[in-house]
């Protein structure tokens, strides 16, 4: 009888693995239950996530790699978009291998909605915190929260929030400190609304240029001063996923 | 032994190193003027006494170059792309975000008129050689309206619309000699139209979108500045790619010949002005002059100072030595 049940359970368990999509890792657990093929994108409607795929890259030279500063570009983007080789794709940390339309009909697909979306002219127009700034010169839509994960040498997954990756500095009594980012990313989508091209997906500022904005502040300005930590990155040309999960207003 | 061997070359090298490095200039660049928001194209009138800005903050300024003084500021309702004078210097023509080809009076600054033909931004304007026609081409970041258009500069109407691009177009010059028009594109293409009859050759090779391009004085080559961190030089007369031109792995937005001919000189998305040396195209000059992406460059009418710009939104003045 124990025999049997053993050999019950390991055909249920058989089964179970078998029907995990291609490209699972078996050991993973959850963090990596489905991940794409290159060029691909996992649209996951019960765990609410878009998952794409992308490639490690090392923007030398650029502003905020390494270094304080302030920039537009994304530190995760597209290779293409709007029909054709994404502007911005040499800012890019985390180079995903779809383009940025790709990613915004998943979103749009998981529920999550854009609300006050502008063209890069538009969103110039409405630049900068001033006195008469009012609530639609912020970028706005569904909030979503983003990580990257991939296989160490070993082969165990490893995920961090997009935050691990990068630094903040205020200004405190004319002094520069650190703090952790906390940036406030929200789906406005105008990137791939007004194709502006530039491949960008998750902005360190509130840029129209891409879909996904940091809308602390209003459009462009001020800018948050922050550092993206290659130390901290996996190694360049490593195969990684970027994970959006989205907190939907749509049923 | 070995040292001694090697040493006469060495200092061969190093020389003829110090004589080029001082030959194409070593000084900062000097600041000659300031926008508020990117600078998208950068040209001399045909006297050289007023310079013109295309700009991101809605406005083209009139500079009076000896003072370094803006003379006049054009109001835009949209991001200016693209500012050119007519040959005679008396009309300066810009082409906006919103769809319009203004003309202005210079050096007043009136405007004499604004036409809106384009459906979506005008990247590019360029006057032919004798001023009796101006070139625009445009569109949006993911196509839209990707006709050239040939304009009679005396009533202003569109003569004719060049079709073929599929994607924005964000560069157009007339050859030297007015026969043929190059138009460059996010299609990845350059096209070389004839003026007599509107055919054209579609130049490949560039593997990315491509930006400004611009004539050898003499019309033998066609230089092509592209996303795929290339400039590739064209030889007219055959449509054959002479030399692809590397710059590190940034894009390239502009590139453009000096006066004499002389000298090729490019900028791009590296902040880095780069000249090499024609006709072998050979580096001989590169280093980095701003803090941000330079996307328009101009020589000026004696070819000694090149006028660079772009998102730093800073005007910056190289100049070249005659002398080591």
């Amino acid at each position: 009888m124990r025999w049997l049940i053993f050999g019950l359970g390991a055909v249920l368990l058989g089964f179970v693995f078998t029907s995990v999509p291609a490209g699972a890792d078996e050991r993973s657990g959850p963090r990596a239950a489905r991940v794409p093929e290159p060029g691909s994108v996992v649209i996951d409607h019960q765990r609410g996530e878009v998952i794409l795929s992308a490639k490690v890259q090392f923007p030398e030279d650029k502003p905020c790699i390494n270094e304080f500063g302030q920039r537009v570009q994304a530190f995760a983007g597209c290779a293409t978009a709007a029909g054709g080789d994404a502007r911005m794709a040499g800012y890019f940390v985390f180079l995903v291998d779809v383009d940025t339309e790709t990613v915004f009909e998943g979103l749009m697909k998981l529920g999550c909605r854009p609300r006050v979306h502008y063209s890069i002219q538009e969103g110039r127009k409405r630049s900068g915190l001033k006195a008469d700034t009012r609530p639609e010169d912020y970028l706005q839509g569904d909030p979503v929260v983003l990580s990257v994960f991939w296989q160490d040498d070993d082969g165990a997954w490893i995920e961090r929030a997009y935050q691990y990756f990068v630094t903040e500095a205020v200004m405190v009594d004319g002094h520069q400190i650190e703090k952790p980012w906390t940036p406030h990313f929200v789906f406005h989508g105008s990137g791939a609304i007004h194709a502006a091209a530039t491949g960008c997906i998750a902005c360190p500022c509130d840029c129209p240029g891409g879909i996904i904005a940091d809308n602390r502040y209003p459009i462009y300005d001020p800018k948050p001063i922050v550092r993206f930590d290659m130390s901290k990155a996996p190694p360049v040309g490593t195969q990684v996923y970027v994970r959006i999960r989205v907190i939907s207003s749509t049923p | 032994m070995v040292r001694n061997r090697f040493a006469r070359p060495i200092q061969v090298a190093i020389a003829a190193w110090m004589c080029v490095a001082g030959a194409f200039g070593a000084d900062e660049p000097e600041v000659v003027g300031r926008h508020e928001d990117n600078i998208y194209q950068l040209t001399f009138s045909p006297d050289g006494r007023w310079l013109a800005t295309a700009s991101g903050d809605d406005t083209a300024v009139l500079w009076d170059f000896q003072t370094r003084k803006p003379h006049v500021t054009l109001t835009h309702n949209g991001p200016v792309y693209s500012a050119v004078f007519a040959p005679d210097g008396k009309r300066l023509v810009t082409g906006c975000g919103d769809g319009h080809v203004t003309v202005w009076s210079v050096p007043d600054g009136r405007q004499l008129a604004a036409i809106k033909q384009h459906e979506d931004a005008v990247y590019i304007v360029a006057f032919s050689p004798d001023g009796k026609r101006l070139a625009s081409g445009g569109g949006n970041g993911g196509g839209g309206d990707t006709v050239c258009r040939i304009w009679n500069t005396e009533d202003w109407t569109v003569l004719h619309r060049l079709e073929g691009h599929t994607m924005p177009i964000y560069g157009v010059a007339f050859s030297p000699d007015g026969t043929l028009l190059a138009s460059t594109s996010r299609d990845r293409t350059v096209r070389l139209w004839r003026l007599d009859d509107g055919s054209n050759r579609v130049l490949e090779g560039h593997t990315s979108d491509v930006y400004r391009s611009g004539f050898s004085p003499d019309g033998r080559w066609l230089a092509t500045a592209s996303q795929d961190a290339t400039v590739r030089v064209w030889d007219v007369a055959s449509g054959q790619c002479r030399a692809t031109l590397p710059g590190r792995r940034d894009p390239i937005y502009g590139a453009v010949f000096s006066p004499d001919g002389l000298l090729l000189a490019a900028v791009g998305d590296d902040c880095r002005l780069r000249l090499w040396q024609v006709p072998e195209f050979t580096p001989v000059f590169e280093e980095r002059m701003a803090r941000e992406a330079l996307f328009a460059l101009t020589f000026s009418n004696d070819g000694k100072q090149i006028l660079v710009g772009g998102e730093d939104t800073s005007i910056y003045l190289h100049r070249l030595q005659d002398d080591p």
